[in-house]
This record gives C-alpha cells, structure tokens and sequence, in this order.
C-alpha cells in the first residue's frame, strides 16, 4: 500500500493576501451569484445583443475579419460550454427520472438547474492532485490534448446556411479527424498517470475507438454516396423540403445505415453501453482515476462537446440537418439544435437503460456483425444507386431491361435479411468467457 | 500579414517536434511529439489553401497510424523497457546515413526551380476522385491489393498460437 505524504502547502507574504482574499470573495460572491444567476443570464443575452449592434455597425467595417474570428472563437467557446453544461444538468435529471428518483433538486431554484455552475465552481477550488510515479509533462498536457480538438472541430459544423465558421470542401472530414485526435488525450491521459486501472482504461480506448471509426465512416459514406460531396453544407442542402425529403428516407439502405452510425458514434465516444474505458465497476474511473480538480472538468467537458459533435453529425447527414420537418420555416439554428439534442436525449436514455458490455463482446460486435453490415448497406446502396440513378441513365435502363424492376434493390435486401439471420445465428451460438475463448494456459481454465 | 506569422508558427513548431523527437528517449513521449509534428505538417498544408490534403494527413498518419503506434508502445513498461539509447556502432552507421540523406535532400532542393507564384492547389475532392479513378486507377488499386496483403498479413501474425478450447470440452 502506497501512501502519498504530501507537504502542507501555506502561503505567506503576497501570495497568502491573494489567497485570503478569494476565499472571502468566494464566500461572499458564490451565494449571491447563485441566487442572482437568471438575472446575470439576462444581462449577459442584453449585453451580447448590444455589443453585437456595436460591432455590427462601428467596429465591422473598419477590420472586418478581426472581430468576426473573435466574435466565432468566442461564441464556439460558449457553445460548447453551454452545451455540457446543461448536458451534465440533463443527465442527471434523465438519469433521475429513469431511476425513480428526482437528481439535483436544490441549486439554483428550479429543479437544480445551477447544479452544473455549482459543480464548477467546487471542482475549480479542489486541489490539483499529480501522482509522484506519472510523467508530469504529458499528464499536464493530456486534458488540453482531448479538449481543443472537440472544440476545433466546431469549426467546420453549420449550424445552418450561412452559420458555419469555416465552410470547407472536406467538412465531414474534417470533423471526423478531430474526433479521431480526441482520443490521443485520453491514451495519453491513462498512460502518463502511470497507474494500472488508467492504462487499462487507456488501452480499451485505443482498441475500441480505432475499430468502431470504421463502420462509422463507412456508414456515413453511404448518404454521402447518394449525395456525392463531404462538404456538411452541400449535404444539409440536399435535404430541404419536409421530413420526406430527409436522407434517411432516401432508400432502405440509408435507413439502416443511420442506426448502424448510431451505435459506432456511441462507441466513439466511450458512452453507454461502450464506456468501458471508464467502467467503473472495474476500473475505478478508468483513464481519469488519476484526475481531479479542473482537469477532471476538462475531460467531462471534451466528452460532451463530442456527444454533441457526433450528435450534429448524425443530424446534418441523415436528418436534414437545419431544414424543418415542415417545408421551408425559419430558425434553422434552432431546428438543428433541437435535432441534435433530441440525439443526445437519446444517447443518455440508452446509457441508462442497457448495461455495459464485456470487451471482448464489444470487439466481437464491432469487427463481426457491425463492419460486415455497413459494408453490405454500402454495396446495396451503390447498387441502389445505379439503378435509379440520373446521370447513368443508360446504365439504368439497360439494368431495368437486364433484371426486372427494383431487382437490383431487391438483391440488396435479400442480403440484408440474409445478414440479419445470419448475425442471428451467430449471436445465438456466440462465444462465451466459459466456451470457447478460454485459453488452456490461463489460470481458471 | 498574419499568414507568415502562421506559417512561421507551423514551421517552428514542425521543426522543434522533430528535434524532440531525436532528444526523448521515452519511446511514448517521442511517439507524441511525432503526432505533434504530423500535426504542425498538416497545418501548413491548411494554409496552403489544402483542406482535403491535410485532413488526410491528420486521419491516417495522426488519427490511425499514430494510435496504433501509441497503442503498442504503450504495452511496454514506462521503466524498464522503453528508455532507447542508441549504441556506438548504431551512432556510426546512423549519422552516415542520415548524412547522405540530407546531402541528397539539399542537393535536390538547390537544384529545384521554385516558381514564386502560388500554386493552384486542387482543392476540390471530385477531382482527386476523378483522378483517382480515372488516369491514376492502376497505381490505386495496385496500393489497395498492397493493404489487402498487408491485412492478411497482420490477420496471419496475430493469429492464436494457443489451441482453442471448444464449449464441450470445458469442466462443468
């Protein structure tokens, strides 16, 4: 048993004035803060209204592009903030509710809505524990290293026709890059805490985000195929109309595609039923045992941007992005925020209803049923695509004369349902820990 | 004005990781400062103008095949086995290498006619496809077949070497 024995940390002179005087502030300022929030809310929505006018009409005109990035850094800054904070808030009450009881009652008023600034503020005061085995250097820069990627990738995400910060022609790829670089801090995170229960967090992270990235871009590609551009803005323009013309809609394998996204994007990142790297019933708390204080706030804050992230993904491309269920009606921000919540509603309401799977099952389902599957979605929509197709019209006519109406589709399905029995079968007669995946040299065998 | 500023940046920093890189003797930290190197590359091809170019470069090199290296390396203890120190001999043969390297580099470098107008970068992915799947079909597919056997491969090295235990032949 390892004991840290830590000197006590007093400050004199200087240093201890500054201290003595935040702990007054605090004790003074955290109440009254708390209980004036909903007017400080109002005065900042005032204030940014106004100072939005201001630059709008004084400041634009003379350097344009400088105040537009700090206005767009800023407001993606405050997005993300905003949304895990009030993700956090929401989990908790879902969780409350589906548990049968009320979650954060108390701070703030109404239902604990200020449970979130609360828990901030108490997480920025904690002492910032390094473990004295860890690489100091990289267990300071890992949180960063998950953060700014998620907030990066914001970037690149319209949040509607002309709400988008830097609309390029691989938007989609962009997003999924940074995504793929968010998970570098979290091994890194479990690595340099050098502590058993971090590594083995680190090391579940790195196998199942490398794997399930696969069938996720590969679902993706599907729509992206019927669309044929990677550029978020041109895919969220191809949907306008009502929910009819949404590409889910679009064809079968589309349709399909979309829940197959849904459960990669669940594993990408690391919730329920795939956060094994933080399982706790294992794990302690996986790759962030080592963690408190504020860099502890960072990862929660990197995991909710990415839930919101993969969220937004799954709205633009199969959902219709802004566009309005209702033919064409205003507020496609708002649309597409409401869109990528109600995604993100149901991602926390299947964390707390399904339990977590075993590794293995979680590699099993990943390279046996979910990869075959997408690859299958993929060869059906390309042959669904020909058929119907637009631009080949030759070829299609020559395919109707050749194989009779929608056989090609069709086919596509027939393999579907043939997949299906399949994983079926193979789900009935899987391997379990007792069968086949012993190993005669392990002990208990 | 802010442009070379950014490209200095990106340079300074590529150039710096690639130092770490050789200076770190923890293979995890020289594993990241080679992420962070990759990164910097591709932030300069971001400035070029390039998305497509450098996205893909974050994807593959800093995305995919930097995890899977941390993942391995990671394996290793952080004590014992992952302090690299380079031998005498190694040093030798190492630095005349490396010399020949960058004498053919710069040679090629001073040789190059750099034109000063920018170029036209393809920024457009319909016409990396068309290209692809167009004037350049064969080289891609023989590179795909290349990955096929390099997959079978790997499937073959890893596969296990402890016979398996079927269900019926397990004690109750």
């Amino acid at each position: 048993m390892l004991v840290y024995e830590r000197k006590k940390v007093e400050y004199h002179g200087r240093l201890g004035r500054i201290v003595a005087l935040g702990t007054a502030l605090g004790r003074f300022a955290g109440p009254l803060l708390l209980r004036m929030a909903p007017l400080i809310f109002l005065a900042a929505t005032v204030g940014v209204i106004l100072f939005s006018w201001i630059v709008a009409h004084f400041v634009n005109p003379i350097v344009p592009w400088l105040i537009r990035d700090i206005i767009a850094i800023t407001g993606i800054i405050l997005f993300v903030s905003l949304v895990s904070m009030i993700g956090i808030w929401g989990e908790r009450k879902i969780s409350g509710r589906l548990q049968s009881r009320l979650g954060p009652m108390r701070t703030g008023g109404w239902h604990g809505w200020a449970q979130s600034l609360a828990d901030g503020l108490k997480f920025v005061q904690k002492e910032d524990l390094i473990p004295r085995s860890a690489d100091r250097l990289m267990f300071r820069l890992a949180p960063y290293i998950a953060l700014v990627p998620a907030i990066a990738a914001y970037a690149a995400i319209p949040f509607g026709v002309g709400w988008v910060y830097r609309g390029m022609d691989a938007s989609l790829l962009f997003v999924l890059a940074m995504l793929g670089i968010e998970v570098l801090g979290v091994i890194l995170a479990g690595w340099a805490s050098n502590n058993k229960w971090g590594l083995y967090g680190a090391m579940r992270e790195a196998c199942q985000l490398v794997s399930y990235e696969i069938p996720m871009c590969m679902s993706l590609l599907v729509p992206v195929m019927t669309v044929g551009s990677i550029d978020l803005l041109e895919l969220g323009k191809a949907q306008s109309g009502g929910w009819f013309d949404w590409l889910i809609f679009r064809n079968p394998f589309i349709f399909l595609s979309f829940f197959s996204y849904y459960i990669a994007s669940l594993a990408s990142c690391k919730r329920a039923p795939f956060d094994l790297p933080e399982g706790e019933s294992e794990l302690v708390a996986g790759f962030h045992t080592e963690y408190s204080g504020f860099r502890f706030t960072i990862f929660f804050f990197a995991e909710y941007a990415a839930m919101f992230i993969v969220s937004a993904l799954a709205t633009i491309i199969f959902l219709g992005g802004w566009n309005s269920p209702f033919g064409d009606l205003t507020g496609g921000p708002l649309w597409f925020t409401a869109k990528s919540g109600m995604l993100i509603f149901i991602q926390m309401w299947v964390r707390w209803t399904l339990p977590r799977i075993r590794i293995d099952q979680v590699m099993h389902a990943c390279v046996k049923y979910l990869l075959p599957f997408t690859m299958l979605l993929f060869v059906g929509s390309s042959l669904w695509q020909l058929f119907i197709s637009q631009t080949y019209v030759a070829f299609a006519l020559f395919l109707r004369y050749v194989l009779g109406a929608f056989a090609l589709g069709i086919l596509g399905i027939v393999m579907v349902a043939f997949y299906v029995v399949w994983a079926v079968f193979g789900y009935m007669n899987s391997p379990l820990m007792v069968g086949r995946l012993v190993r005669k040299h392990l002990p208990g065998a | 004005m802010i442009k070379p500023l950014f490209f200095y940046i990106f340079a300074l920093s590529s150039v710096a990781a690639g130092v770490a890189i050789i200076a770190s003797t923890n293979i995890v930290r020289m594993a990241y400062w080679l992420i962070g190197m990759l990164l910097s590359v591709a932030g300069l091809y971001f400035l070029q103008g390039a998305y497509f170019l450098g996205v893909i470069q974050i994807i593959v090199y800093a995305g995919g095949v930097a995890v899977l290296m941390v993942f391995g390396v990671m394996l290793t203890s952080q004590r014992v086995a992952a302090q690299l120190r380079p031998r005498r001999w190694e040093v030798l043969w190492l630095l005349v290498t490396a010399a020949m390297l960058l004498t053919g580099i710069v040679a090629t470098l001073l040789d190059a006619r750099w034109s000063p107008e920018e170029a036209a970068a393809s920024n457009n992915v319909a016409d990396f496809g068309i290209h692809l799947l167009g004037k350049f079909v064969g080289p891609f597919e023989l590179a795909s077949i290349l990955l096929l056997i390099a997959l079978l491969g790997a499937a073959y090295l890893a596969r296990p070497k402890v016979p398996t235990v079927k269900p019926e032949d397990t004690p109750k």
